[in-house]
Parts: structure tokens; C-alpha cells; sequence
């Protein structure tokens, strides 16, 4: 009978962070029409980088999460800049840009 | 592909025959990949659907092959049919409701597909043992001859690489290839002419599924081991990188493109990576492949076709 | 004269403009029939839906006597219905004489799988190209042309286009001759009156209105996705509505 809140709780969470993730890929697609397959990545960049300065450097976690989401954006941004942008700017196809994103999801994986 | 990773590593360089070994291990593996590399090209190349679902039809002629070669006396070239049977019907049923989606909506809906197949062989634990795989398939007995051997085993795969080579060549040079390049190009305005492009896509994606299954028969019965870990989302976008890097629509590309990404880890060791480090920056390389690939030649090496 | 093709109340609206308004016309058989507007009167979506590349919301139409409601973009084939693009739609990375064959060719994906080179295909081909002047370019890829070079190849591949149930009897020309120089603008009117002595049916849409006079035999002028007016060339050029909506835009 104990589980039952537990599972709740759980489903919440877990709900809560996909809705996240799908918050953020909604704003890139509305913004762009471009489907960024590599959205995952930047989750799993922001997880890393929370582990590694909470527990493998010992910061405060408090900070450690704002310090990782500034990286991820920053990460977002680099990958745009490099990758994304030159793309758009030769008025590559949305396939191109598809392929890419593609890549950037396995080099991560 | 994870697994033949240790395979690789762990043949000791130092003897002539080892070597030779190891190259006709190489061999068999880019015979294996320039097959799937062949069978995705018809599809995202020739007929402009980018499909990233390779993999599952791999996989369900490597399961199909490890299950029926196991578990009943059949001989290997039946059990190639039966996979390539299977392996049509899934594609089939997949293929209806794909072909309904043109663009980033087809790349994403296989995508789909790829994991839910890939769910399958993992959790399926009845049929495909799940992550245990299915050990001690046995290799092809034909004709009487000993396909234990290494180099006997090469000579099938490459028979078998010539024959779809030629069966692809066919098709891509007659009317109904010039009308998959059509559909490439402008989908609507070939309908217009009279065409039903609904058919002429589903067609060739179950016929590009078979041919991934055939691969897929090889690699079972070479490997005598299958698990779901070789199936995934990942080896789908290496055969993508494989075909873009050849050359898209060119069915030598697609050869050469295999040739150069299975012996890319060979170069990597080459150049001293030392080889955990290799191992793991395998997937790192292929994915900035893609990209690079795709910011300064995205028409691979020999393609005329760009994306 | 019969006609051989009626539109009837047709209205398509994209996002609450009305693209087409409740429109109906006939199109007589073996007459060159030309449609003027000013820009955005509805003319291209117009033969859009006539050739089933968008649905119409409301309306229907009989063609060769058969009321037909919905136009399948590949069953205008049967129809006897074929068009040209007023924004160039070729097979950019495929060559000028692949551009004419994949017309040409069997219907049917296992039929075209197992046809055998047809010698009667690349004549068929060598024909119109040397036609429109382009067989010495026939394996150039369409995209390497020049502009004029691609709206010819654009009417040549019009012309292959051959049917499963005999040549087509309707052509559809979407603004055929915009940005042509004279010469290629000539070539383009001989294949019209070509047409029209083999007794074909042809909708021509232009703004140039010299060359509606020349060609057509009955004109019909859209504005705003209605039907202004009808009728043959020297009179409705000539009426006060219809000066009135040309200068107005």
C-alpha cells in the first residue's frame, strides 16, 4: 500500500522531466521547423555536468545544477553556431540539416 | 557491432596467418556492411526517403536466421528465405504507414520504428532470449563444403554482395529506378504524370528490408552469436554514414564507403589510439563524419547526387 | 462544340483567403481557352486543383462528360489531363532526356521494373527534344540549364507526356511564356498551334496580352477568385471591368 505514493510520485517526476525535454524541443521546432535529433544529447550533456561537479568535484549540488544548465546552453549554442547556423546560412536543405543533427546524436551517444 | 569490437582487438598481430586471418575477418564484415550499405542506398538515395531504420531489418534476418538454425534442422538457405519472408512482412506493414510521410516526418517516424523493433529483440525474452542472445548458430552447410572456414565463408559473402550489386544495378537502371529518382526530386509533380508513387516507395523499401535481412543472415550465421546490442538506432545511422560518405545513388559508392568506415578503426589504431580509447571513439568519429560530411561534401566521395 | 471540360462552383480558400470563389466555366473542345487576372486572382491555384495537386473545398467537375469530385493527382493521366509548371517543376538531378523518358515509361512499378529498353520511348524523346532544341543537351542535368532552356524542356516534357489510355486531349499551360527570349518564344508558340491543328484542348494562362489575342479563341478573366468576365479576346479586352482590375493592382 506504501508503493502506491511511491509510484505516483515517480510517474510525476519522471513525467515532469520528459515535458521538460519536450518544452524545449517544441521551442526549437517552433522556432525553426527543424526537428533537432541531437535534443537528447544536450539532457544527457546537463546530467554529466552536474555529476561531475557535484560528485566528482564536490561543489554544492544547488550550484552545480545552475553552473550545468549555463554549459548546456552554452554547448546548445556552440552546436548551432559550428553546425546549425553555416548550414541555414547556405540554405541547406531540411534533410541536411536532419543528417547532421543525426550525427551529432551518435558522436554523443 | 559492439562485440566484434573485442574480436578485433584481441587477434594478436604478431603471425603472417594471424594477419591473414584477421584480414579475411575485415573482409567478411565489409562484405556484410557494403551489402546493408547497398540496400539503405536504393532507399535514401535513389528514392530520396531518409529511412533510418536499417538495423531493424538486420536484425530480424540475423534473429531469424540464429532462431531457425537453432532450433530446427533447416538448412541455412532456407532459413535465408524464410528471414528474407519475415523480414518483407514487417517491412510491409511498416512501409504503409511510412510512406503516408514524406521528409523529417519519415526520417522520424523509422526512427520510431527502429526502437520499437530494437524493444522487441530485447525484451521478447520467449523468442530471442533478450540481452543473452542466441549463442552456437551454426554456420551454412551447402553444397558440402566446410563454411567453418574463414576464407570459404568470405567466398559466400562476397557471391552474395555481387549478386545484390547486380540485382540493385537492374533496378536502378530501369524505368522504375528513373522513376524512384523522380520521386527524389518532386514526389507531387511525378504523380501528376500519372504515377503512384505510394507503390513504387513501398516497394522499394521492402526490397532495400530484404536485402538488410540477407545481410543480416550473414553476420548470424558468421558471428554464430546474435543480441539485440548490434541492432540499434546507432548501426541504422552507420549505414546512413556509410552511404553518404560513398557517395548517395551510387551503388559503388556504397561499396567503397563500407570499405573505408570498416577499416577507419584499423587507421585510428594506426595512428596510436590506444585501442580502449579507439574502441569508444569509434561512434565519436562516425558521427563527426556525418557532420563534416554534411557542412563540406555532402555528396560523399564518388556521388553525383547532393543532398 | 462540345465541351470537354466544366468546372463547377469551385471554391478553395487557404486560411481565409478565398483563392477561388464559386467559379464555374467550360473549357470547348479543340479551342485554345486562356485565363488573365491580375497576380494572386487565383489563376495557378485554379489549375492547381484542376490537376488534383490541392483539394477543393466546395464544387465539382465533368470531364469529357464524367462529373468527377475528387481529382487524384495521378489519375488526371486518365482524365487526358497534362500541364506544364508556372514555377518550373523538373527532376533537377536527373538528365533532360531522363526528365522526357520517366514520362514516357510504364505506369505500373513491376511493369517499369521488367520493361525492356524501348527504342520507341527514346524516339518518342528525340523528337520533342529536337523540337524544342534541346537533344544536344540530352545529358545535361536539368538544373545545369538556363531558364529559358528549363521552360522548354518544361512544355517538351508536357508534350511526352503519354498516357495508358492514348495521348492527352487537355493541356494545361501555366504561364508557358514568362521570361522566354523571342526566339524561344516562338518555338513555344509553333508547338501551341501545333496542338491546336492536331485538335487538342488547351487552357492557357498569361499575362501577355498580345499573345492572348493571337492565340486564344475564348478568353475568362479572374479576379480576386471570381469570374469577372467571358468571352473572346478583342471584346472583353476592351470592357471597362476588366482595364479596371489590371490597373487597379
Amino acid at each position: 500500500m506504501d508503493i502506491l505514493p511511491q509510484l505516483i510520485l515517480n510517474s510525476i517526476i519522471a513525467g515532469s522531466i520528459y515535458a521538460l525535454m519536450a518544452l524545449g524541443f517544441n521551442l526549437i521546432y517552433g522556432a525553426t521547423k527543424f526537428f533537432n535529433l541531437a535534443h537528447g544529447v544536450l539532457a544527457a550533456v546537463g546530467g554529466y555536468m552536474v555529476f561531475f561537479l557535484f560528485k566528482t568535484n564536490g561543489w554544492n549540488l544547488y550550484f552545480s545544477v545552475v553552473i550545468a544548465i549555463l554549459i548546456t546552453g552554452l554547448v546548445g549554442y556552440l552546436i548551432d553556431k559550428f553546425i546549425y547556423y553555416p548550414l541555414r546560412k547556405r540554405k541547406a536543405s531540411n534533410v541536411v540539416l536532419l543528417v547532421a543533427s543525426l550525427g551529432i546524436f551518435t558522436a554523443e551517444f | 557491432m559492439d562485440c566484434l569490437l573485442y574480436s578485433f582487438f584481441s587477434v594478436p598481430k604478431e603471425s603472417l596467418r594471424n594477419k591473414m586471418e584477421y584480414l579475411i575477418h575485415l573482409a567478411i564484415l565489409f562484405a556484410i556492411y557494403a551489402i546493408l550499405g547497398i540496400s539503405l542506398n536504393l532507399v535514401v538515395g535513389y528514392t530520396g526517403l531518409l529511412s533510418v531504420t536499417q538495423s531493424a531489418f538486420y536484425g530480424i534476418g540475423a534473429y531469424a536466421t540464429a532462431i531457425l538454425l537453432t532450433q530446427s534442422g533447416i538448412n541455412f538457405f532456407f532459413s535465408v528465405i524464410l528471414g528474407i519472408i519475415i523480414t518483407a512482412i514487417v517491412s510491409f506493414l511498416m512501409g504503409i504507414v511510412l510512406s503516408k510521410f514524406n521528409g523529417d516526418y519519415y526520417a522520424l517516424g523509422s526512427f520510431g520504428f527502429n526502437i520499437i523493433i530494437f524493444s522487441i529483440f530485447l525484451n521478447w525474452q520467449d523468442l530471442t532470449r533478450g540481452p543473452l542472445g542466441i549463442p552456437g548458430i551454426s554456420r551454412p552447410i551447402l553444397f558440402g563444403l566446410d563454411f567453418s572456414q574463414n576464407t570459404i565463408f568470405l567466398f559466400l559473402a562476397l557471391i552474395i554482395l555481387a549478386i545484390i550489386y547486380f540485382i540493385s544495378r537492374f533496378i536502378v537502371n530501369s524505368s522504375f529506378g528513373r522513376v524512384l529518382k523522380a520521386i527524389r526530386e518532386d514526389e507531387k509533380a511525378i504523380q501528376v504524370f500519372g504515377y503512384n508513387t505510394f507503390n513504387y516507395k513501398m516497394m522499394i523499401f521492402v526490397i532495400g528490408a530484404a536485402m538488410a535481412g540477407i545481410a543480416g543472415a550473414l553476420f548470424a550465421s558468421y558471428i554464430t552469436f546474435v543480441d539485440p546490442s548490434t541492432f540499434t538506432l546507432n548501426e541504422s545511422i552507420f549505414i546512413l554514414a556509410i552511404i553518404i560518405l560513398g557517395g548517395l545513388a551510387n551503388l559503388k559508392g556504397s561499396i567503397l564507403g563500407a570499405l573505408f568506415l570498416i577499416l577507419l578503426p584499423e587507421i585510428l589504431r594506426f595512428v596510436g589510439f590506444p585501442t580502449e580509447i579507439a574502441a569508444q571513439m569509434r561512434q565519436v568519429v562516425y558521427g563527426v563524419i556525418l557532420i563534416l560530411l554534411m557542412l563540406y561534401r555532402p555528396q560523399g566521395l564518388v556521388g553525383e547526387y547532393k543532398l | 462544340m462540345k465541351n470537354i471540360l466544366e468546372i463547377k462552383n469551385l471554391s478553395k480558400h487557404f486560411d481565409g483567403v478565398r483563392a477561388v470563389d464559386d467559379l464555374s466555366l467550360e473549357i470547348e473542345e479543340g479551342k485554345i481557352t486562356g485565363i488573365i487576372g491580375p497576380n494572386g486572382s487565383g489563376k495557378t491555384t485554379l489549375v492547381n486543383v484542376l490537376s488534383g495537386m490541392i483539394p477543393q473545398d466546395k464544387g465539382f467537375f465533368i470531364i469529357n462528360g464524367e462529373k468527377i469530385v475528387k481529382i487524384k493527382p495521378r489519375n488526371i493521366a486518365f482524365y487526358g489531363i497534362t500541364r506544364t509548371f508556372q514555377d518550373i517543376r523538373l527532376f533537377n538531378q536527373m538528365t533532360v532526356l531522363d526528365n522526357m523518358l520517366v514520362v514516357l515509361t510504364k505506369r505500373p512499378p513491376v511493369g517499369a521494373l521488367l520493361e525492356k529498353h524501348n527504342q520507341l520511348y527514346l524516339n518518342k524523346a528525340k523528337d520533342i527534344l529536337e523540337k524544342v532544341g534541346l537533344w544536344e543537351k540530352k545529358s545535361e542535368l536539368a538544373i545545369n540549364l538556363s531558364y529559358g532552356q528549363r521552360k522548354l524542356l518544361e512544355i517538351g516534357r508536357m508534350l511526352a507526356t503519354s498516357m495508358v489510355t492514348g495521348e492527352p486531349d487537355i493541356f494545361l499551360l501555366d504561364e508557358p511564356f514568362a521570361g522566354l527570349f523571342p526566339h524561344m518564344a516562338k518555338i513555344v508558340e509553333s508547338i501551341i498551334k501545333e496542338l491546336k491543328e492536331q485538335g487538342k484542348t488547351m487552357i492557357l494562362i498569361e499575362h501577355n496580352m498580345g499573345l492572348i489575342r493571337e492565340l486564344c479563341d475564348y478568353i475568362f478573366v479572374m479576379d480576386e477568385g471570381k469570374l469577372l468576365a467571358e468571352g473572346e479576346p478583342e471584346n472583353v479586352l476592351a470592357k471597362k471591368e476588366v482595364i479596371e482590375a489590371y490597373l487597379g493592382e
